[in-house]
């Protein structure tokens, strides 16, 4: 899953805003655990937690996507290119 | 019966202390040093630190600690502080932490969060928020959540709303709930509410709250005084965990004190004034269900908050109620601790187990002129108590009365054996 096909230009300037609320959602999460290749549910984020981070993310850019739209991203990096996409598509 | 009591409080952080405290005349901060000039008067729970609180307080503090963060993520004051007085009862009361299937949840509610919902609505009308999780983070439920997932309770659980009577209700509740077996023990939570500031300003609106602060002394609540002039609000936690005698003999923990009576009554009328056919009904209901008359009673930790018109209401029906020659001593709580309003009943049986059990009383500093010199108000000073059976009320707006009649505990029989197992039973031998 890793080895996303293509990943998003601004697939880390969206991973780093992501990390931010996952921090602040999960304190005591260890900050080297999250790596591009875990999900938000893998790293201890229950569903209360995904969304909190999913759309404090989306806050910061701007963005609204359907819930829809993120249940096939796993990954932290699947995720953060699906938002990273929509950004790209808002700003053209 | 009360097998464990918990509070935390601007005055102290447990029950024990809270006592000691009440005993000692101290009374609650109004005003925080930096609070802005002409700022309402209050007794906050600011900076309220959960872990800090577990690993200071708690028997397994460190591991229940380490919960936390997760566990109370977003959460409001109430939440936070109803989880972590629920965990100290709990665990005062020796119970496990895996909870039966005979042991419930009570939680005195109705419009906790209100400043965790006041800020949620500044951020949405900021265009940022609500986050997702404030569908539940609002809800006085997820006290209840939380505090289950911590003590690992999975049986029955209860919200009970009633404004300013919501902690007596709760405690009803409870006993009523033993009583009928529906549970061998229930965790009576009172989160500390939290008033957001339109609530602040309508309750001095409304002349229930005391002014801001015109003399240098700070302000203090003066219950039954000629001087009274509102309550002082005071952010509060309380909780006490009842059982039924069998399901406590059977952990060898020995009553704090018994639930003999409890009542409810409304006054039939909508609004903020208070009635005193509707007080008397409630006390003389508690007595009643106790088996006991008035001049049994030895003490009364009134519901008294210092308003104006509550107070002379109030001393009104305790002298309807209790016409004999010699009536009980009465005091309120709240002339030391504040109003911690849906909390503020609970918060007043806490008190009368600590006076109960330390045989005496707490004083009401600040009471120079009474409202009924034939009220046995206790004055500036403690006062020493032989322990009887006492009565703690607890009244609301929107008509809603509530009292518990708390009888110290029988001393232990001298060759009680163990204790049976609590299936089957007739309810009504059950003394909770």
């Amino acid at each position: 899953m890793s080895d996303h096909v293509t990943a998003h230009p601004d697939r880390e300037e969206v991973l780093a805003v992501l990390r931010t609320h996952l921090l602040t959602v999960l304190p005591d999460l260890d900050p080297a655990l999250m790596v591009p290749e875990r999900s938000l549910r893998d790293l201890g984020a229950n569903s209360m937690d995904r969304l909190d981070v999913v759309v404090a993310t989306q806050e910061d850019f701007g963005l609204v996507v359907s819930p829809g739209e993120l249940t096939e991203a796993n990954s932290l990096a699947e995720l953060a290119d699906v938002l990273a996409e929509h950004r790209a598509k808002g700003s053209a | 019966m009360i097998t464990a009591t918990a509070a935390i409080t601007p005055l102290a952080d447990t029950a024990e202390e809270f006592g000691a405290a009440l005993l000692a005349g101290r009374h609650v901060p109004a005003e925080p040093p930096d609070a802005p000039a002409g700022a309402a008067p209050a007794a906050m729970l600011t900076g309220f630190d959960p872990l800090r609180w577990a690993a200071d307080t708690l028997p397994d503090g460190p591991a229940t600690a380490r919960r936390l963060p997760r566990l109370l993520r977003g959460a409001s004051l109430p939440t936070a502080t109803g989880t972590c007085v629920a965990a100290r009862v709990v665990a005062d009361a020796g119970l496990p932490r895996d909870w039966d299937a005979r042991g419930a949840l009570v939680l005195a509610g109705g419009g906790l969060g209100l400043a965790h919902q006041a800020e949620e609505h500044a951020r949405t009308a900021s265009g940022r928020g609500p986050l997702p999780s404030y569908a539940l983070t609002h809800q006085d439920a997820d006290v209840l959540g939380a505090a289950s997932e911590l003590l690992g309770a999975r049986a029955e659980g209860w919200t009970v709303g009633g404004a300013s009577a919501a902690g007596t209700l709760a405690l009803v509740l409870a006993a009523r709930t033993i009583e009928a077996g529906w549970a061998d023990h229930c965790v009576v939570i009172a989160p500390a509410a939290e008033l957001s500031a339109a609530e602040i300003a309508a309750y001095r609106r409304s002349g229930a709250m005391v002014p801001a602060a015109q003399q240098s002394g700070g302000t203090v609540c003066r219950p039954f005084d000629a001087a009274r002039s509102g309550f002082l609000y005071a952010q509060s936690a309380a909780a006490v965990v009842v059982e039924s005698a069998a399901a406590a003999a059977a952990r060898g923990r020995p009553a704090l004190a018994v639930v003999a009576g409890h009542a409810q009554r409304l006054d039939g009328v909508r609004g903020t004034g208070p009635d005193a056919p509707g007080q008397a009904a409630v006390m003389r209901a508690a007595l009643s269900v106790a088996g006991l008359e008035p001049a049994d009673i030895g003490y009364v930790n009134a519901h008294a908050t210092g308003s104006v018109l509550g107070d002379a209401t109030e001393a009104r029906a305790l002298r309807t109620v209790f016409d004999g020659p010699s009536p009980p001593r009465v005091n309120s709580t709240k002339a030391l601790a504040g109003h911690a309003l849906t909390a503020a009943g609970l918060l007043g049986v806490v008190a009368t187990v600590a006076q109960l059990r330390a045989g005496r009383l707490h004083p009401m500093p600040h009471l120079s002129e009474p409202v009924d010199p034939e009220l046995g108000l206790v004055g500036p000073v403690a006062e020493p108590f032989v322990p009887a059976p006492a009565l703690a009320t607890g009244y609301a707006f929107g008509g809603m009365n509530a009292a518990v009649v708390l009888t110290p505990p029988a001393p232990p029989a001298r060759s009680a054996g163990p204790a049976r197992p609590s299936t089957p039973r007739t309810p009504s031998e059950e003394q909770t």
